[in-house]
Parts: C-alpha cells; sequence; structure tokens
C-alpha cells in the first residue's frame, strides 16, 4: 500500500514453486496477499507496524536459514524460493497453533467471536485434533477495559495489535502488556479507560475473542448476520461500513475498507447510529392533523393539498440528512425557495494514520450544496410565509433527533401555512401540521450520500422501516407524479438517473449501480481516488473479519447469505 | 413370522430365455407368492401395531416410564438441568444453525453475576414443535447436552399456539407422565 | 268388463326399465365392495390389516331393541365387529361427498366439468350391451284378469344385434374422460397423465380390438347371446373361447389391464411421478365419478372378458348332450323360466367377480412398467401376437366353412 508502487522495481520470487513478483522492499506476506496467496497470520496488519509475536506466518526460505522464519518480517529477495505449504512448514504451523491454543480455553459456545475467529479458522485448517497440554490452563483478569471494550484474558493470545494500534493509529496509547510470559495479559493504565473515539476497531482487530465489543456480545452470533455494504449516517466523512442485521434489526455496524474515506476504522459514535432508528419517538405512523391515519388516507389528503397549491407558493424545507435522491425530488416538484436545517458540529477527530472524523454531523452536507446550489437556512422560506406568497411547505426532516429550525422560522411554520411533513421523529411538526408522514432512517433508506470529500457514496437498506412506514422517496414521487413531474414512481436508482440528467455538472457520467461498494468521487471533488485504487490488495479489511471460521458446509439453513459481505484470500491451503 | 423378511425374494435381473422373456413365469411366481403372503397374513399375526389401543391404553409401566415403546423413538426436546436446576444452556445458537427446519428460536442473555461458572444463557428459548422435524440435529449440535430428544410423543393440543414451547415447558419436559389412561366411555 | 291386454312391446319395455335398474344397481354396488376387498388384499398381501375401524358391532344391534332388552346382548359380545371396516367404503363416500368443491383458478371450467362425466357415460351406457344371463320367457298367461301375452326377454339391457361392436365402440370414448380431465385442469401432472393416458388406452385398444375380433370372428356372431350359447353348446358347454382361443384370451386380459388403467399398467395415475394423474386437481363428488367410472369401467372389462372368453352366464352344456351313452340335462337352459334366469345371471356374476379378483390380486403383485416398456409391449408383442392369430383364425373359418373352430 503506496503511493510509490508504480515506481519500485519488481523482484521475481517463487511460492511453493509457483512464479510471482514482489515490489523491492516487500515482505513475503505482503507479497503473497497481494498475489493472492493466502498465508495464516495474527499479529500482522496493513496498518500497524510488523511485531512478529505470533509466529502463525512462518515460512521456510531459500536462501534463508534452515529454520522457519515469519513471513511478515522477511523482505522478499530476487529469485526467492519461499516454501509456504511443506510438510515441514505445516508441522511449524501446527506447532506453533499448539503452543497458542496452550492456554486458550475451549469456549468457542459462548465466545462472541466464533464464526469470525482466526483462532478457530486456523485450528480448523492447520490445528491438531487433540491436545497434549495436561496441565491446568492459566487464568488471566476478565474486566472491562473501557465503557465500549470487554477484555477475557483468557483468550488473549497476545498479537498486540489492540496495543498497536492504540499507539500508533489514534496515537493515544491507553493499552499495554503487562507482566510477562504465560501470565501477561492486556491492560490499561490506571485511571486511563481505553475510552477513544475509535476504541470500537481495537475488537475489531482482535483475531480471537479477547477484546469484544460490549455492547455486542450476547445478542446473536456472527453467522446469523446479514451484512449490507451501507455508509454511516454519523457524520460528514461517511464512513464505509457493513450494517449486519439478524431478524430485520440491525446488529451492529462494522466498517468496510475504504482508503480515501474511512481507511479500516470506524469511530464508537458511527456504530451506535444505528440505535437512532430505534428510539421511542420515531413516527411510525401517517399523521392527518395530528391523528394516526393509514397512510393511503394520508396520501390522499396530501395529494389534495398539494394540488390545490400552484407549484410557486409551495416551499420546501429539508436537512443535512436527506440522500441526494430526495433533495433532487423535492427541487423538482416544488417552485418555491428551499431552506436546510444542519445539525450542529461535534467533536472531530483524526488519527496518526490520516483518517479524519468530521466535526460536521451532517452526512450529506456537500449533496446539498451538489444537488440544490445555494440554499439558506430556511430565510427565505420565512419571509415567503411572512408576505404570504407561501402557502404550503414540503418538510422533508430525515434528521434523528428532529431539525432545530429558525426561531423565526418556527414562529412562521406556526402560523396558517400548511405543511406536509416526512419526519424521522415525531416531531411537533408532524404532530399539528395538516398531513404528516414517517421517514426512514439511513439504515432503511436506498440512495446516496456525499461526504466531506465530494465522494458519491451508496446507502444500501439493511433492515425494513417500522408500521406503515414507506419513506421519503415514494411519498415525494407520488406528490410529483400527481402535479405532472413525471410519469411514474421509481426506485432510488431511477431517481438518481433523472437526477445525474438534471445535474450534468456535478454528476454526469456517474451511474447510480456504477458507484459499487466504495463510491465514486464527484466531478471536482476533493478525493478523486478511483474505485479500485480505495481497497489495499490485503483485502484486510478490519482484518479478522474477513477470515471466517464457519465453513461453507457448517454455514446452514439460516445463512441466506455470507454475515461478511466481502473478500476473502482463503482457497489455497 | 410377522414383520421379518425371511420370505422376501431377491429381484434377479431378467434373464434371456424365452421363459424369461414372456415374463408370464414371473407372473405366475410373483402370483405364488402374493397368495402365499395373503394367507400366511390370514393365518400367522400381522405386522401392524393397533395404536392407541397398543402403545397408548394399554401400555406397560416399563413404556409409560419412558414415554414409548422404544427407548430411542425421537419425540419431544427436553431442555437439561445441571445439578442446582439451572438450565445447561450457554445459548450458543448452534442448535439454531443447524435446524433444518428453523424451528428454533434463542435469545442469549448474560447471566446473573452469582453465577461463576458461565456467562451467558439463554433468555427466550423457544421450539415450534410444529414446525420440527424430529431428526435430533439440535442434540448433535450441543456443545453443552443441554437439549436431548426424548421419546416422548403423545402431545397433542387444542391450540397451535401451545405447540411452541418456551424454555420453562422444556425444562420441564417429562415423557414419563405423558400416557394418558384409556378415556371412559 | 273389458280385458286389460299386456303386450310384448309394454312388457319389454317395463324389463328394459327394470334391466337397467338392474346393471347400473349391480354395478354401483359392485364397486363400494370392490374398493373395501382391494384395500384389504393389499394389507394382507403386505403383512397389514386393512381397514378395521368403521363398520357394524354386534353391539349396533341394540339400537334396533328396545330400551328393556339392550342388556341381553353383554359387553364383550357387543364389542365384536361385524366385517371389520366394512363400512369403509361408505365413510369414504361421505368424506368425498362433503368436501369443499375447489375449481382450480387456470381451469378450463367446460372440460373441468366434463371430464368425471365422459369417464363414467361410456362406460354406464355400454354396461347396457353387455348379456349377463339366459334368455327370460314370459308365457301366455292370465293372472287376476290381466292377459298377459307371450314375450321374450333378452338378459341384457339394450338388445341391439350387433350389441358386441356397439359396447366395443362405446367403452373406447373413456379415453375422451380423462383427457377432458387432464387438459382441463389447468396443470401440468394432470394434462402429462391425460397424453399418457390416451396414448397408452388408444395403444392398447389395438390388440383388445383385434382380440376382441377373433372371439367373434371364432363364433361368427355380434350378438352377446349367441357368442355364449355358442360357447355353451360346443365341447360339451366347455367351448369357453379362452380353451379354444388361449392366445386372443391372454392379449385381452393384457390389453383390459392397460384400457382400465390398472397395475402394472397406471401410468395415468402413477403416484411418485405424477402426484395422482388425470385427477390431481379433482375433490369432493367429482373424485368420486372419476374414482366409480373407473370401478365400473373394470367390471365392464371384466364382464366382456366373462361374455368372451369364460362362456358368460353358462355353466356347462345348454342343451342335452349325450357323453358316453348317458344323457346329460343341462343345469342352464339357453331360454326358461325365472329360476333358470336367476342362475345363469348369478353364474355371470360368480365369473365377473373371479376375473375382478384376478385384476386386484395382479395389481398388488407386479410393479408398474415403465413407459417405454408399455409401448413396446403393445406395439411390439401383442400387437402382431393378435394379427397373427387373427390371420391363422380367419384362414382356417375360411377354409372350413363348416369348422367351428376347434369344435
Amino acid at each position: 500500500m503506496s503511493e510509490t508502487t508504480t515506481e519500485r522495481l519488481e523482484v521475481p520470487f517463487t511460492i511453493d514453486g509457483a512464479s510471482y513478483t514482489a515490489l523491492k522492499g516487500e515482505t513475503v506476506l505482503e507479497a503473497a496477499l497481494r498475489n493472492g496467496y493466502f498465508i495464516p497470520h495474527y499479529c500482522w496488519h496493513p496498518s500497524l507496524s510488523i511485531a512478529g509475536n505470533c509466529r502463525m506466518c512462518l515460512v521456510h526460505t531459500k536462501p534463508g536459514p534452515p529454520k522457519p522464519q515469519i513471513a511478515c518480517n522477511t523482505v522478499v529477495s530476487e529469485g526467492m524460493e519461499v516454501d509456504a505449504s511443506s510438510e515441514k512448514t505445516l508441522t511449524a504451523r501446527e506447532g506453533i497453533l499448539e503452543f497458542l491454543l496452550a492456554n486458550h480455553p475451549l469456549d468457542c459456545p459462548i465466545c462472541d467471536q466464533a464464526g469470525e475467529c482466526d483462532l478457530q479458522q486456523y485450528s480448523f485448517d492447520h490445528g491438531r485434533t487433540t491436545s497434549k497440554f495436561s496441565e491446568i490452563k492459566t487464568q488471566r483478569p476478565r474486566h472491562d477495559l473501557g465503557p465500549r471494550i470487554r477484555f477475557n484474558g483468557n483468550r488473549c493470545i497476545l498479537c498486540t495489535r489492540c496495543v498497536r494500534f492504540c499507539d500508533e493509529v489514534t496515537g493515544t496509547g491507553e493499552l499495554t502488556v503487562v507482566n510477562r510470559s504465560d501470565s501477561a495479559w492486556i491492560d490499561v493504565f490506571p485511571g486511563v479507560p481505553l475510552d477513544n473515539p475509535l476504541s470500537g476497531c481495537t475488537a475489531d482487530l482482535c483475531p480471537v475473542g479477547a477484546l469484544l465489543d460490549s455492547d455486542w456480545i450476547h445478542t446473536t452470533r456472527v453467522w446469523l448476520l446479514r451484512g449490507t455494504k451501507s455508509v454511516c449516517s454519523g457524520c460528514a466523512t461517511g464512513c464505509n461500513v457493513n450494517v449486519e442485521a439478524f431478524d430485520d434489526s440491525v446488529k451492529r455496524m462494522t466498517p468496510r475498507e475504504n482508503q480515501p474515506v474511512n481507511k479500516w476504522w470506524m469511530c464508537d459514535e458511527g456504530r451506535d447510529s444505528h440505535r437512532e432508528a430505534t428510539t421511542d419517538s420515531r413516527l411510525n405512523v401517517a399523521r392527518l392533523d395530528g391523528q394516526p391515519v393509514k397512510h393511503q388516507d394520508a396520501l390522499e389528503a396530501a395529494l389534495d393539498l398539494f394540488s390545490a397549491t400552484p407549484a410557486a407558493k409551495i416551499a420546501y424545507l429539508t436537512t443535512g440528512h436527506a440522500t441526494c435522491e430526495e433533495l433532487h425530488l423535492l427541487e423538482t416538484i416544488t417552485d418555491g425557495p428551499g431552506g436546510v436545517n444542519y445539525r450542529p458540529d461535534g467533536g472531530a477527530f483524526e488519527t496518526l494514520d490520516g483518517f479524519k472524523l468530521s466535526a460536521d454531523k451532517n452526512p450529506n452536507r456537500a449533496g446539498v450544496v451538489a444537488v440544490l446550489g445555494d440554499v439558506d437556512a430556511g430565510e427565505r422560506v420565512r419571509k415567503g410565509i411572512e408576505s404570504g406568497q407561501i402557502e404550503l411547505v414540503v418538510v422533508c426532516d430525515s434528521q434523528p433527533g428532529g431539525a432545530n429550525w429558525d426561531e423565526g422560522l418556527v414562529e412562521a411554520l406556526k402560523g396558517d401555512v400548511k405543511a406536509i411533513v416526512i419526519s424521522l421523529e415525531d416531531t411537533w411538526l408532524a404532530q399539528t401540521k395538516q398531513v404528516a408522514f414517517p421517514g426512514l432512517h439511513a439504515i432503511e433508506k436506498d440512495g446516496t450520500f456525499v461526504n466531506q470529500n465530494g465522494r458519491l457514496q451508496r446507502v444500501r437498506a439493511a433492515v425494513s422501516a417500522p408500521g406503515d412506514t414507506r419513506g421519503e422517496l415514494d411519498v415525494l414521487q407520488e406528490l410529483g407524479r400527481s402535479a405532472g413531474h413525471f410519469p411514474r414512481v421509481l426506485s432510488a436508482g431511477g431517481v438518481f438517473r433523472r437526477l445525474a440528467a438534471a445535474s450534468p455538472d456535478a454528476f454526469g457520467g456517474l451511474t447510480y449501480r456504477g458507484l459499487g461498494a466504495v463510491g465514486l468521487p464527484l466531478a471536482g471533488a476533493a478525493d478523486q481516488t478511483p474505485a479500485d485504487k480505495c481497497q489495499t490488495y490485503y483485502n484486510a479489511g478490519p482484518v479478522s473479519r474477513e477470515t471466517r471460521a464457519q465453513d461453507e458446509q457448517t454455514r446452514v439453513a439460516v445463512h441466506r447469505e455470507s454475515p461478511l459481505g466481502y473478500g476473502t484470500v482463503r482457497g489455497n491451503v | 413370522m410377522a414383520g421379518s423378511h425371511d420370505h422376501v425374494e431377491e429381484a434377479l435381473p431378467p434373464g434371456k430365455s424365452f421363459a424369461d422373456r414372456v415374463y408370464l413365469p414371473a407372473v405366475m411366481r410373483g402370483l405364488k407368492l402374493t397368495v402365499q403372503k395373503f394367507f400366511g397374513t390370514v393365518t400367522d399375526k400381522h405386522a401392524t401395531v393397533q395404536y392407541p389401543e397398543v402403545g397408548i391404553y394399554d401400555a406397560s409401566e416399563a413404556e409409560r416410564a419412558i414415554g414409548h415403546p422404544n427407548p430411542r423413538y425421537r419425540g419431544e426436546h427436553i431442555l437439561v438441568k445441571d445439578e442446582q436446576g439451572r438450565e445447561k444452556c450457554v445459548a450458543c445458537l448452534l442448535c439454531m444453525a443447524a435446524c433444518p427446519a428453523l424451528c428454533i428460536h434463542i435469545e442469549p442473555e448474560p447471566t446473573p453475576p452469582e453465577w461463576g461458572d458461565r456467562e451467558r444463557r439463554p433468555k427466550v428459548f423457544e421450539i415450534d414443535m410444529l414446525r420440527c422435524i424430529y431428526c435430533g440435529y439440535c442434540e448433535e449440535a450441543c456443545p453443552c447436552d443441554a437439549i436431548r430428544l426424548t421419546p416422548k410423543f403423545y402431545t397433542p393440543t387444542t391450540s397451535r399456539t401451545e405447540r411452541v414451547y418456551d424454555k420453562e415447558r422444556l425444562l420441564e419436559n417429562n415423557p414419563a407422565a405423558q400416557i394418558p389412561q384409556r378415556p371412559a366411555k | 268388463m273389458t280385458e286389460f291386454v299386456l303386450t310384448p312391446g309394454m312388457i319389454g319395455f317395463a324389463a328394459t326399465i327394470l334391466k337397467a335398474l338392474f346393471v347400473i344397481g349391480m354395478a354401483l354396488q359392485i364397486v363400494p365392495g370392490c374398493i373395501y376387498f382391494e384395500r384389504k388384499i393389499a394389507a394382507y398381501v403386505q403383512h397389514r390389516i386393512g381397514p378395521n375401524r368403521v363398520n357394524f358391532t354386534i353391539g349396533t344391534l341394540r339400537y334396533l331393541m328396545p330400551e328393556s332388552m339392550r342388556d341381553v346382548i353383554p359387553e364383550g359380545l357387543a364389542r365384536v365387529k361385524l366385517i371389520p371396516g366394512s363400512l369403509q367404503p361408505l365413510a369414504d363416500a361421505i368424506k368425498l361427498a362433503f368436501k369443499e368443491e375447489v375449481i382450480p383458478e387456470k381451469a378450463d371450467k367446460l372440460l373441468y366439468n366434463l371430464g368425471p362425466m365422459l369417464t363414467f357415460i361410456p362406460v354406464g351406457t355400454a354396461l347396457c350391451f353387455l348379456p349377463f344371463g339366459a334368455t327370460l320367457i314370459v308365457p301366455d298367461a292370465n293372472l287376476f284378469g290381466i292377459e298377459i301375452q307371450r314375450t321374450v326377454i333378452e338378459m341384457s339391457v339394450s338388445n341391439v344385434v350387433p350389441g358386441m361392436l356397439m359396447l366395443l365402440a362405446v367403452s373406447s370414448l373413456g379415453v375422451y374422460g380423462i383427457a377432458c380431465g387432464g387438459w382441463g385442469s389447468g396443470s401440468k401432472y394432470p394434462l402429462m397423465a391425460a397424453v399418457r393416458a390416451a396414448a397408452q388406452m388408444v395403444s392398447y385398444e389395438v390388440p383388445l380390438g383385434i382380440a376382441f375380433l377373433i372371439a367373434l370372428a371364432s363364433v361368427g356372431s355380434l350378438d352377446g347371446q349367441e357368442i355364449v350359447r355358442n360357447q355353451a353348446e360346443t365341447w360339451h358347454g366347455f367351448g369357453w373361447l379362452v380353451f379354444r382361443q388361449p392366445l386372443a384370451a391372454l392379449i385381452f386380459l393384457v390389453a383390459m389391464f392397460a384400457e382400465n388403467n390398472r397395475l402394472p399398467f397406471d401410468l395415468p395415475e402413477a403416484e411418485p411421478e405424477l402426484v395422482g394423474g388425470y385427477h390431481t386437481e379433482y375433490t369432493g363428488l367429482k373424485f368420486a365419478i372419476f374414482f366409480l367410472g373407473e370401478y365400473c369401467a373394470m367390471i365392464l372389462m371384466c364382464g366382456l372378458f366373462t361374455t368372451l372368453f369364460l362362456g358368460g352366464w353358462s355353466l356347462g352344456p345348454i342343451e342335452p348332450v349325450e357323453v358316453f351313452g348317458s344323457t346329460i340335462e343341462p343345469l342352464i337352459t339357453a331360454e326358461g323360466g325365472i329360476l333358470n334366469v336367476l342362475l345363469s345371471v348369478a353364474v355371470f356374476t360368480v365369473k365377473m367377480l373371479s376375473v375382478l379378483l384376478l385384476q386386484l390380486w395382479i395389481r398388488w403383485t407386479l410393479p408398474r412398467f415403465r413407459y417405454d416398456q408399455l409401448m413396446d409391449l403393445g406395439w411390439k408383442v401383442l400387437t402382431p401376437l393378435a394379427l397373427a392369430n387373427l390371420a391363422i383364425t380367419a384362414i382356417l373359418i375360411s377354409k372350413f366353412p363348416n369348422f367351428t373352430f376347434f369344435a
């Protein structure tokens, strides 16, 4: 992973007799992974320094010493012959696994890493069936390292990925290894809990079940989860995430690798963002004059209202949480002015490796600029209402917690002006205005967001919305269709096609399907990384996620799809 | 002898002789066999079990104790308790994964702090007995020997909801008490 | 007082109605019994018991008694079953009658409803041409002041002369019922079954017809009564065509199984492959009529086989014959009084039921043919054999015009 890849010299070498080329200065493990040859490893991670303490990646090299060497710290030399699967190497690997398992408890049934555990997978691939270790296993502490991370010392194999993460990525350095030898464990310094904004990543990095997200443990099992490649709606960074759901409810969100956006990481706040969709304050029925009604009744009332008002007298209000498609629809079906509300700034964070957690907590602020151009916070709408030019306001409020409109605008809205409200939360507008429809949260809807660097990324529905929720796209298109703006109601992809045709400057040449898993940059955006450069050849993700202990045959019945929607470099063992 | 297969004749591949090719001798042999069977059943005992009487009303004490004439019969499940009367299940959800009929529903929860020996137990453990195909895969998948199939088979209910067994019912599922007495006329 | 005269026409008309009622009643009564015995035989052949729950017990008699006398029957005796399971067909019929009639959405309503009718009507019609007894002669008499004129009543519902030809013609129409049902159901399995059934029945119609022709040629008549008489007059009453033309009898028997869609030729309703065959989509009484038609067709074919090859209603010679110097008086004569006729009907029924039993017996013995085997047997074996048999018979008859075949 380096910008100077093309300039580096290529070095020919062989693994198990097959010829490959490495880049000059590359280690055996990196070169093997880049060529699609999988060598098992725990402690190595592309973003972290090489520790070489798990010894799992032992290979024999020629030229080289007669004993095996670790592939992660051996630089490829010209003509090197790497032996990664001979009897001798496999025996060494088996020996290492036996050492690792000597003190590891056999508690896979209650371990929440089971199913995505590297140790489980390697034991399955290379391990012995029985243990020669008859002594009593060491007992190490089990406690919470921080508000989010639960530590189970017995399961730890001391790969120190988490320690290096805190040292090298977040730079906060809370974790360390205490004691020595078989009584060593990972711990925090007294009085300094592991509470940095990215602490959840240590659980992702942990190849075994030693560090677990206490928010997720004891809820379900990984092999039941169905992953949806989506984008976090917590801030303008637009972290690529896998929204993992079971039984139509999101159980956790884990990061997906996207180098220009979020590297391998995501923040703890983002991991919790799916909870915004399950609050008690959500609106989950349509309302007519504040009273709960069926969607169809509300829709008929809304259509009457909409068609009775000339388009020039209709304004719209929206938030930085609306997708580009919703913004485009709002702009299309109304002729009056528009206003946008943004969430106030929150905490920002930047890691040592360049991952920026944005202070801007609106996932689509850049999208608002790209689609609507210059819009204010509702000043023109207020003036329109006060002067009587605006008779109807379409409010599209997908902001968790509800939008905080300016006081003047609130006063104006409280007047006689009519409103069709599509709202995530059961706000005062939804309760008092003529028609209200429930809106969708980002984990429930399809669409696109533009992140702070101008990258257009797809949000995908991972779970279904509560109750009779149809969502913004459906309601806005019904309104627009009744007014003759377009012939029929389309999916998000169809609306995007209209958007791309309407705004060729920013969206020209982009297709919904072409956005893929990692998104594409808008024209003139700061981040112009092409899609094929977004993921490293290590295909590492948050690393331990990419190895699946669940073999194809054992993933039976309930597993409609791989719990982890993205790649694995297994296959040559 | 009733139920034995002593008289089963092996079907030979058809030969090449004229007699084989016109089928008729074979047909005659078949007719002879079936008529022998017919009169064999008339005079000998048959293999049928007269179900409600035999196996239920006329069950022996031993059969009543295990709930079925055959102790290896796979009937309703039981959740096994440990020495302290707590469920052995640790809610690993492996039975749920193994179940081909998707009839098991488990929601795990952390154990109370006073349980020192394990971290997790099922909050909800439901088996939809109407969906269950009694294959026994859950029993095989269980790492803790916490779920077993008993020979209990006589389980009529008056509603579908009663056939969804919750944790308490599964823990108390007693095959010994299942066989009813003959109803009075 | 004018005398009331019963002319032969009037008596014949009344007799025809009575005969029709008798024939259809017999057929409909044999069907449930046939079903019961089929299930029982199947069970016994397979070491099972079969239906044994629905029946009267001795205790049932209590309901016929006045209340005070009911204790006469002790409890133990009251539990004894009278023919275990004998009411099972009745229970089945009641169940079918009360089932919901479901017509599939994609069904062709007309053909769907026509299917069961077209299976039953040809069979019912064909039964009319079956001679089931000796000719009854009503003598001139004067009964209670009513003058009865001498009338000859043939014991078949319809006494047309080419009766056998009519029978063959009408019974072949049964395939339309299956084809209509299969096509009209609007479903794949019935359609495939209907195609199979049509192909099978048309194929086996050929050897069946030729075997039929051989029998007719040997006898030299198309009249059912004449066929029976001919058999009873030859070889001292045992000139049954099954002895005179054994090959034709065998061919007829095999083709008969195929025509009735019975095992080993039940491909049109092969449950493992075609769910239920052409009646997959039928429920309730429509299904029952299909079922009834099928069993009536069995009865018809068994009756036909009896008439053609087993000497019909005759038992021994119908005229006095001299064997080794002594004269043997016939048990049944060709025409006569009411006792003679009743005996002949009984003989016919017993013979027919024996053939029916053979059908059941074969069904639980032989496995089903594969479709290509079925077609091979029909076209490559039975048809050439039957043609050869017919040719030889025809040559012999034409060479020796006075030669009663093999007599």
